[in-house]
């Protein structure tokens, strides 16, 4: 917090925090595990009254062998030509249990999906060739995971811990290849009581093998996974000073408006091309490769907070002027985010020697963010979605990663409306390893103000 | 009486850190050349690749740090030598660090540096020699060109770097400033120091260490291309050009003697250390499984470091670059094949042979490796003579913290 600058700091990591967890399929940043912190934030104004880590230890690794098969349909998805390897290696991570408060109901929270601890080698690999009449090509790819163990809270307070699932991305390279949601009917899963589950100390059984066809795939799954439940560790949120005795506190206020998005309008393209380096296009198979990933929204469950932060003893007027309500006042830095689920599928079409891939991917969710400049708010849209389809295609937001997509901006002053409107522009081409990704189109997001609250919190001095 | 290590109080620094988004792409390719006598360690027709998916950008002042930070991950392929085979492995990297002007380069720390880790390709050593183009544009929010094609050769391959990158202000994390140091520090003071130098040469090095290694059938090997493949990585003809300087203090009140301070550093109580720059002969040679039969040697640099307190004496080996055990050869990293990573050789004894005339020591490194990629174990031991060259011990007076 020191080198960012206090409070300031403070509020946007922890909204970048919530922008990046909300638990809309996104995912949080570096630490590659939801925190306490982040949790009260996904939760917004609930209460948090407990939280169980379960670490857990993986052994063994789950193959996936595959080829493009006529039974399966590979002629309609266009992925006849690919055949290979996926192998997901044994990772640690932590399974995360809260318990919370929302109004007079005291309930179990956990995050749709666990993540691995950040090792020193790679997650996911994959070796799949592209057989053409002139010859066979390969792609190969080691990748970080972007998320392993879908988790589900099922009635009677049992849950569903299952290796792939909508949620997951373990299979999810750069490579052509079956995608974590076409093989979630055959993965390996296991139902336990939650409370088992939070005392850990017990191994999981997740092997299984298993045929499959899905996505114009047929082949094999093998999980020889064994998942250790480690010694859990509980934390009990008393809401009470967590400094050390004698620190020096000041006061701080912190006022939230709560934004509820009323909808999004427009389309985004994203055309897709393989590297032209001829020294680079060979190892990941994109030598000539074109396509496109259009992305139409159908946005829902939006909401946010517009936060900001400052000295309790400054002036009310000026927290108001930052939120557009008053003019006058000289405005304090504001922040915020605002998330939505999206329930649609975006497009992919890749083109490569002759044959044509189409498939859809998920796009999950998308997030703003807010930032103040003296006179005009910024907006940034982003998403943590890879868009990985069964074709190959390129990663548009890395493993874990928010990617920027569009951006746009709006007078300080329009926020003082009851609604408002945020005209959103892509912002010119990004890279992923391999690929070059044009952005193209606009979107308009519409956004209704809610509720202001504020509460005074106390932070050690000179921070 | 002892007050400890002594060290320099730090100024305050006023940082300034500016989000940066990046367009573009950086990538290392490489290519064994015929000319560059790829035939001899088996590797004509490898080529490959390492590049990067950009997370996170900054451009700092400040911090001390090179100001250019492009937090990554990188991922190294390869394809040959026969058609079909092919390397691809992620690499311990997440972020390069570059300077600006003259003093262009990339940082290779603890946080890694590009190189081809487990595939067959050229070293952290040969990338990081590559100059980095870094144009700046611009004072208050600067942005950054860093275009450009940079060519060199490392042993067998010809090696460049592509970079079509660009960064400007605007990334997702914005703009701060912010202090800290201790506010101009406290000014130190004069005061007597019991002071211990001995100079050693490296008179001998004998024997080696030699690791055997195998590739088990597994999820990884088919993403190497290794699997069943064996093989052997040996680490022997330490030298080096430079003495090692030993040096050990601690404040004290009063003078001491040359013969008490000699009698202060055995019995370790001056914490007394140093370090040497020095070269080993690393041999590998590795074959079967999917791999083509590969052997190469390479002299490689490392710190050979002495160190000595009240619970006796250190002598070990240092890899610089992380890489040191790898050449241009497929095989294992350091990592697979080090318990700690980075320290080659290990020996210890006793602190009162510290100063003494001849230190004779033999490194050794444990029986089994621990990788989750390889299989094996160390064997051997790499016998060290050091020569004292110089001593001086008494107390000075000097400016102490």
């Amino acid at each position: 917090v020191s080198r960012h600058g206090g409070l300031t700091a403070l509020l946007r990591g922890l909204l970048t925090a919530l922008l990046l967890t909300v638990g809309l399929g996104a995912v949080p940043a570096s630490s590659a595990q939801v925190t306490s912190t982040q949790l009260t934030f996904i939760l917004g104004h609930e209460q948090v009254l407990s939280e169980s880590q379960v670490p857990f230890t993986e052994t063994g690794a789950l193959t996936v062998i595959f080829a493009g098969s006529q039974t399966a349909g590979c002629a309609a998805v266009g992925v006849c030509p690919y055949s290979g390897r996926i192998a997901a290696l044994p990772v640690t991570g932590d399974l995360i249990v809260a318990r919370v408060r929302i109004g007079h109901r005291v309930t179990d929270y956990v995050p749709g999906r666990s993540f691995p601890d950040a090792g020193s080698g790679p997650d996911t690999t994959s070796e799949v060739d592209r057989t053409l009449p002139g010859g066979v090509t390969r792609c190969a790819e080691a990748v970080p995971s972007g998320g392993l163990l879908d988790t589900h809270l099922e009635p009677g307070r049992m849950l569903k811990l299952q290796l792939l699932g909508p949620d997951t991305q373990v299979l999810a390279t750069r490579c052509a290849g079956p995608t974590d949601a076409g093989l979630a009917a055959v993965s390996p899963r296991v139902t336990l009581p939650l409370v088992v589950a939070q005392h850990g100390r017990r191994t999981l059984d997740l092997s299984r093998s298993s045929r499959f066809a899905s996505g114009g795939f047929a082949g094999t799954l093998t999980s020889t996974i064994h998942l250790r439940l480690g010694r859990p560790q509980r934390l009990f949120l008393s809401g009470k000073s967590q400094f050390p005795p004698h620190t020096k506190l000041v006061r701080d206020r912190l006022v939230f408006e709560a934004l509820k998005l009323e909808g999004v309008r427009g389309r985004l393209e994203m055309q897709i091309a393989g590297t032209p380096d001829h020294s680079v296009c060979p190892l990941l198979d994109v030598c000539g490769l074109q396509g496109a990933i259009d992305l139409v929204p159908h946005a829902r469950n939006g909401s946010g907070d517009l936060a900001v932060g400052g000295p309790a003893r400054i002036p009310e007027s000026r927290f108001r002027a930052s939120l557009g309500l008053t003019s006058g006042a000289r405005p304090l830095a504001l922040g915020g985010g605002l998330s939505w689920e999206d329930s649609g599928a975006a497009t992919v079409s890749v083109s490569q020697g002759g044959n044509t891939c189409r498939a859809t991917a998920p796009i999950e969710g998308a997030s703003l963010q807010f930032r103040s400049t003296r006179r005009r708010v910024l907006v940034t849209l982003g998403t943590s979605s890879t868009l990985r389809s069964e074709c190959p295609g390129p990663f548009v937001a890395a493993s874990n990663q928010m990617t920027q997509l569009a951006a746009g901006s709006l007078p300080l002053s329009r926020l003082g409306r009851r609604t408002f409107s945020v005209r959103l522009h892509t912002s010119g081409t990004i890279s992923d390893e391999g690929y070059v990704i044009r952005l193209r189109g606009a979107l308009t997001v519409r956004i209704r103000r809610g509720r202001i609250t504020q509460q005074i919190v106390k932070e050690p001095s000179g921070v | 009486m002892a007050c400890g290590a002594l060290a320099l109080t730090a100024p305050a620094l006023a940082q300034a850190v500016e989000s940066l988004a990046a367009t573009g792409s950086i990538a290392y390719t490489w290519q064994a050349m015929a000319q560059l006598g790829c035939a001899k360690e088996g590797l004509c027709g490898v080529h490959g690749a390492v590049t990067f998916t950009v997370q996170d950008a900054s451009y700092s002042t400040g911090t001390g740090f090179p100001p250019i930070n492009i937090d990554v991950t990188a991922t190294a392929r390869t394809q040959g030598p026969t058609p079909g085979t092919s390397c691809v492995d992620e690499l311990a990297l997440s972020s390069l660090e570059l300077g600006l002007g003259s003093r262009t380069f990339l940082s290779h720390d603890v946080y890694g540096a590009p190189s081809s880790g487990r595939c067959p390709g050229p070293l952290v050593s040969d990338l990081v020699r590559l100059p980095f183009p870094v144009g700046k544009h611009g004072r208050r929010h600067p942005s950054f060109d860093l275009r450009g094609i940079r060519t060199g050769s490392a042993g067998p391959y010809a090696i460049a770097l592509h970079s079509t990158m660009t960064l400007h202000p605007g990334g997702l994390g914005g703009f701060s400033i912010s202090s800290f140091g201790s506010g101009g520090g406290r000014l130190s003071r004069r005061g007597l120091v019991e002071e211990a130098v001995v100079r050693y040469r490296l008179a001998r090095s004998t024997g080696g260490l030699v690791a055997n290694f195998r590739a088990p059938a597994g999820p990884l090997c088919y993403s190497l291309g290794d699997c069943g493949a064996s093989g052997s990585v040996s680490v022997s003809g330490l030298t080096s050009r430079t003495s090692l300087v030993v040096r050990g203090e601690r404040v004290v009140r009063r003078r001491v003697g040359r013969a008490q301070v000699l009698s202060d550093l055995r019995a370790g109580r001056l914490f007394a250390g140093g370090q040497l720059s020095a070269r080993v002969q690393v041999g590998e040679s590795i074959s079967g499984g999917g791999t083509a039969s590969c052997s190469d040697t390479r002299s490689s640099p490392l710190f050979l470091q002495l160190a000595g307190g009240t619970r006796g004496s250190e002598l070990d080996l240092f890899d610089d670059f992380g890489d040191v055990l790898r050449t241009y050869c497929p095989g294992p990293l350091s990592s697979d094949l080090l318990p700690a990573q980075v320290e080659v050789g290990q020996a210890r004894f006793g602190t009162r042979e510290l100063g003494a005339r001849v230190i004779n020591a033999e490194l050794s490194l444990p029986p089994r490796l621990t990788s989750s990629v390889f299989s094996g174990g160390w064997d051997g031991k790499l016998g060290v003579s050091l020569v004292r060259v110089g001593l001086r011990a008494g107390t000075i007076r000097t400016r102490i913290p």
